[in-house]
């Protein structure tokens, strides 16, 4: 599974619908998609081009009109809440925009807490690594609301990789930060992908942080439009205008 | 900005409509009390309007002693009939007396329990008998009985059954003949019995004897005139009242009796309120800070602070208004409640058709409205301060507030004063009602004390709580736990109204074991001579006459004591004071009170001329010994007594003062014993058995053991516990809805921090045991405190009767039970609040658009 090239991730005929009738809108048509474990993927688009609601269904967040999802083997229509729940919790990552840690914990609490929610201990070792790798280890006693943003985010990033899961989904991971925070994050996630071997989908409408990916999906109006490897942050730009 | 407020209270549906519910249980409480005790003075000044149908004039007996409900009925002087036949304009006259009985049902049980002796009256002509019969007629004959409508159905008694009848005279059987009704009323509340004049005074041992002579007029003459004339010849050897005024006069005296019940009442309902008060504060404040983004905004669209602040205080006076309307209808629906309640405690009144005076809606209205408003004030005042940039920054939830030390100060302040209010009310001397007010002031003062002093105790507390929870259920319980303490002044609030519920709770229970054990041990230390004490079945009755001869005919007993209870004016004493009757020559053989000054000698010595006090009372009325009191007994005889020695009343055991009970006979008209204490040899338990055996011609007499007679008292307090419990109860279930309400506001705050935890692993289940663990907290929290002030309260409280045998004991049992209950009290109350939070849809939570 670790091998570069199996696909973690895979989609078919995806497609999602929100509403009935003449004020239905239809956020995705028919994507089929597969990501190979290993490797870092940026999804990028305008605005509605369906983005979201494509990692929210690969996350099990959201569940598809119709069209199927597998995750690491697993069929996501087939499972109910608490297999999902367990699901997100054991194989899945998340890094969201607006941080979303748990105020009333620390910043070690909050790397933790899936391990914690799941009644384990962390692997020690790994938590170290973690640590160093985001570079708090002398924060780690500190409260969400005592970090800059920057700190918060790298917090999340720890904790989407301390269960190590089979993919991490990263949404709009630098939408909130300025930009030193935001390359020090996608250097993370980069080396999330080099150095532990892990998967990686992120959403973005950025370029700059698009640019960080091994490849990069755009979307429009709910279709794929493109699907290649990453360029650099002039060629992405290059690349959207063109699409849009 | 009208429109704006009730827009807002629509959109937030379930928090206007528990908000609004901790108003209607307050309201409904308050309005209830009003209508069942109106009901009850409504239905008894009918009753005794009926009684007085055909009746011009009423003459009584002059009563000296203003006791409760009236006082004794005193006889009238001998010719007093014939004197009123006499009289010019009387068309008619006959004599009454009535007298306290008890009846028995077909298994031989004494009927009406514990509400009360049935009544008995004397009938003579028809045209002064206020009863309509529903089957068989009037008693004329000797031997013959009417029953009221309620006791034969009750009881199952048919027309030419006989029943058993006690009164002084030993039980005997009479047969009925009439199954009757006054008006539309079935009972009077107690059990009413009709029989001639001559077998009524038969049984009350009375021979000749009336209290009571009404007249009719005749035709031509008016209740007035015919009441002068009576005045006139009788020459105010007796009070003379038109019927009218009679029954006027008897229902203002029922109602003054029962007056208590309506202030315990609305004692009841005032802490329902403060609960009630809580709550809205506590929803207010968080609504406020929820939306100051909303009020920031329409500050900055050019909204002035008034208008940011009247557009809260509306939706207060809105909330405030609908609740107390639908608590006013509620009260209606609580009224019989609290009457099948007082009556499952033996207080059995009558009713007639509901009272629903305009008095009680607008106070209902009143109380409602502005508890809500005054609630609703502060957290008004907050949502000015909020600045127009506020609109702009990001919504986050607000962060821990810090607790200034000028609160701090400010609460400790507020506790002292309270402390101080309960001193003063104990120790300053004042009189009853204004000690009571001084007391309940003090009290409510020291909960507002606590409660601001709370928010400080909620994280140590939470801490301590939260420690087992953390440890049995992981990372939720963990959460939960922070969570209760992350805004310690809402949690305190919360936790507060449950406290001041089981702080009154808490202070009952160990009021009443306290109670329980003074009598122990009063009954251990000054009657432990005593074999058996002998009373009235019913708890409070004499006991018949004959019962004391026939006691010393028991095999093995010793001595035979009676004690007496009454009441007289003392002059420079008070009116109805409290007075004891003993035998000296066998009374200190089973009975040793505790002396101050005097000894055993004293009252076995004690002559019909002399009287010993309690040393409290006689203190604080200046009286010493060697110094003579002049006493107007019930008989309205005034006599002088010299004072010869002081005891300490513990538990009221004895009255203020004593005297003999030769002297009671004599000059107080009272024969009737109330206890009889007996002293023999062998096992106080055969010998009860055998004194019960010899006392069957007395079936009312109850023979117990010392033991039996301690377990009777304790019963009879734990019986009142228990209605102070029932009472207390609704204040606990608006402190309750409290936490559903808190909670409910804190899952919605919290809707984007549940999604994530969702997203990352966060179990349905694991959500759910969160939230609960959270209410668990809240409501052991407000457990803590309620039992440490409770305690507080008793401990200051009972201080001043530690001098009347006061024995301070804590129900460590009850108050673990407490504990345990309020922490299934928070399980349930987390309830709908839990299933809520396990809902929150994950993607809504975690997309930022």
């Amino acid at each position: 599974m670790t091998e570069n090239g199996a696909p973690i991730v895979s989609t078919t005929e995806l497609h999602r619908r929100f509403g009935e009738g003449e004020a239905a809108v239809h956020a995705l048509r028919g994507v089929s998609l597969s990501f190979p474990a290993g490797e870092f993927t940026a999804i990028m688009g305008p605005s509605g081009s369906g983005k979201s609601t494509l990692m929210h269904l690969l996350a099990g967040l959201d569940r598809p009109t119709s069209g199927s999802v597998v995750v690491d083997g697993q069929e996501l229509a087939g499972l109910d809440d608490r297999r999902l729940t367990a699901l997100r919790r054991d194989k899945l990552g998340f890094i969201f925009q607006a941080f979303n840690l748990v105020p009333v914990l620390t910043a070690e609490e909050n790397i933790t807490l899936p391990t914690m929610l799941a009644g384990r201990k962390p692997e020690p070792g790994w938590l170290d690594t973690l640590v160093d790798t985001v570079g708090l280890r002398d924060r780690l006693t500190h409260r969400p609301s005592e970090l800059s943003g920057g700190q918060q985010q790298r917090v999340a990033v720890a904790r989407a990789l301390i269960s190590r899961p089979a993919v991490v989904f990263a949404d709009e991971p630098t939408g909130n930060l300025d930009s030193v925070s935001s390359a020090e994050v996608l250097r993370l996630l980069r080396r999330a992908v080099d150095d532990f071997g892990q998967t990686v989908i992120m959403v973005t409408h950025d370029a700059g942080a698009a640019a960080a990916a091994d490849r990069v999906v755009v979307l429009r109006d709910g279709e794929v439009v493109h699907d290649g490897a990453s360029g650099d942050t002039e060629g992405l730009l290059d690349l959207m205008k063109q699409v849009a | 900005m009208l429109r704006l407020a009730v827009r807002g209270l629509f959109a937030r549906k379930l928090r206007t409509l528990l908000t609004g519910f901790a108003v209607v249980i307050g309201v409904a409480f308050v309005t209830g009390t009003f209508v069942y005790t109106d009901t009850i003075d409504a239905s008894f000044k009918d009753l005794f309007e009926r009684v007085s149908k055909g009746v011009d004039v009423n003459v009584t007996g002059k009563n000296a002693v203003d006791a409760d409900f009236g006082g004794r009925p005193q006889p009238l002087p001998a010719g007093t009939l014939d004197k009123v036949k006499a009289t010019d304009g009387v068309a008619a006259a006959e004599g009454n007396l009535s007298a306290n009985v008890s009846i028995f049902d077909k298994q031989g049980k004494r009927v009406g329990g514990q509400s009360g002796p049935s009544l008995l009256f004397s009938g003579g002509e028809e045209r002064f008998d206020p009863l309509t019969y529903e089957e068989g007629g009037r008693a004329t004959e000797p031997g013959t009985v009417t029953v009221d409508q309620k006791t034969a159905e009750d009881e199952d008694f048919k027309l030419g059954d006989s029943i058993l009848i006690a009164g002084r005279e030993p039980a005997r059987r009479y047969k009925i003949v009439g199954i009757t009704k006054l008006g539309d009323q079935k009972s009077l509340g107690l059990a009413t019995l009709v029989m001639p004049l001559s077998e009524v005074q038969k049984i009350a041992q009375e021979p000749g004897k009336i209290t009571e002579v009404v007249a009719a007029a005749d035709r031509g003459t008016s209740a007035e005139q015919l009441k002068a004339s009576i005045s006139r010849s009788l020459g105010g050897t007796a009070v003379v009242r038109t019927g009218k005024e009679q029954a006027a006069h008897d229902a203002a005296d029922i109602s003054d009796s029962l007056g208590f019940i309506k202030i315990a009442l609305l004692v009841f309902a005032g802490v329902a309120v403060l609960v009630g008060g809580f709550l809205i504060f506590n929803t207010f404040a968080v609504t406020v800070a929820q939306r100051s983004k909303e009020f920031a905004l329409l500050r900055t669209l050019g909204a002035s602070r008034r208008q940011v602040l009247t557009s809260v205080v509306v939706e207060a006076l809105v909330i405030g208004l609908l609740a107390s309307a639908a608590g006013i209808l509620g009260g209606l629906l609580l009224a019989p409640a609290l009457r099948s309640l007082m009556a499952s405690f033996g207080l059995e009144l009558p009713s007639t058709s509901t009272v629903v005076a305009p008095r009680t809606v607008l106070v209902g209205l009143a109380v409602g409205v502005i508890a809500t408003l005054i609630s609703g004030l502060m957290p008004a005042r907050r949502a000015t301060q909020v600045d127009p940039v506020e609109a702009m920054r990001e919504a986050d939830t607000p962060g821990v507030k810090r607790l200034s030390r000028k609160r701090l100060a400010i609460a400790f302040a507020v506790i002292a004063l309270g402390v101080a209010a309960l001193f003063v009310g104990l120790f300053g001397g004042a009189s009853g009602s204004q000690a009571a007010s001084l007391l309940g002031l003090g009290v409510v003062v020291m909960i507002f004390g606590v409660a601001l002093l709370a928010p400080v105790l909620v994280r140590p507390l939470a801490r301590v709580i939260g420690a087992p929870l953390e440890r049995f259920q992981g990372l939720p319980g963990r959460l939960a736990r922070e969570n209760a303490e992350r805004q310690p002044q809402r949690t305190a609030i919360t936790a507060s109204a449950l406290m001041i519920g089981l702080a009154l709770v808490v202070f009952t229970a160990i009021f009443a074991s306290g109670l329980r054990a003074s009598v122990n041990k009063v009954i251990d230390d000054q009657f432990g001579r005593s074999a058996l004490i002998v009373t009235h079945d019913d708890g409070f009755s004499p006991v018949p006459t004959g019962v004391a001869d026939q006691l010393k005919t028991v095999p093995g007993v010793t001595t035979v004591s009676a004690m007496r209870f009454d009441q007289a004016n003392v002059r420079g004493g008070g009116k109805a004071v409290p007075a004891s009757g003993v035998d000296p020559s066998t009374v200190t053989k089973v009975f040793e009170p505790k002396w101050e000054s005097g000894s055993q000698a004293t009252l076995a010595n004690l002559r019909d001329d002399q009287v010993l006090a309690d040393s409290g009372w006689a203190k604080s009325h200046d009286f010493k010994v060697g110094q003579t009191l002049r006493v107007t007994t019930p008989a309205n005889k005034t006599l002088d007594y010299r004072l010869t020695g002081l005891y300490k009343n513990q538990a009221g055991a004895l009255g203020n003062i004593l005297v003999t009970n030769a002297s009671m006979t004599r000059d107080w008209n009272q024969p009737d014993d109330a206890l009889v204490l007996v002293a023999g040899t062998g096992d106080p338990k055969t010998l009860a058995r055998e004194a019960k055996q010899s006392l069957s011609a007395f079936p009312v007499a109850k023979a117990q053991t010392l033991d039996q007679f301690k377990q009777d008292q304790a019963d009879q307090v734990n019986q009142l516990l228990g209605l102070v419990f029932a009472l207390l109860s609704l204040s606990v279930i608006v402190a309750l809805l409290g936490i559903v309400n808190t909670l409910a506001l804190a899952v919605f705050e919290r809707t984007r921090e549940l999604g994530m935890l969702r997203a990352v692993g966060m179990s349905r289940r694991q959500v759910r045991r969160m939230v609960r663990a959270e209410a668990v907290i809240t409501a052991l929290i407000g457990a803590v405190l309620g039992v440490v002030l409770g305690a507080v309260f008793a401990v200051i409280v009972s201080r001043p009767l530690a001098d009347e045998g006061f024995v301070l004991s804590i129900p460590v049992g009850t108050l673990i039970g407490l504990g345990v209950l309020a922490a299934i009290a928070g399980v349930l109350a987390a309830i709908p609040p839990a299933r809520r939070a396990a809902k929150v849809d994950v993607l809504r939570a975690v997309t930022t658009e």
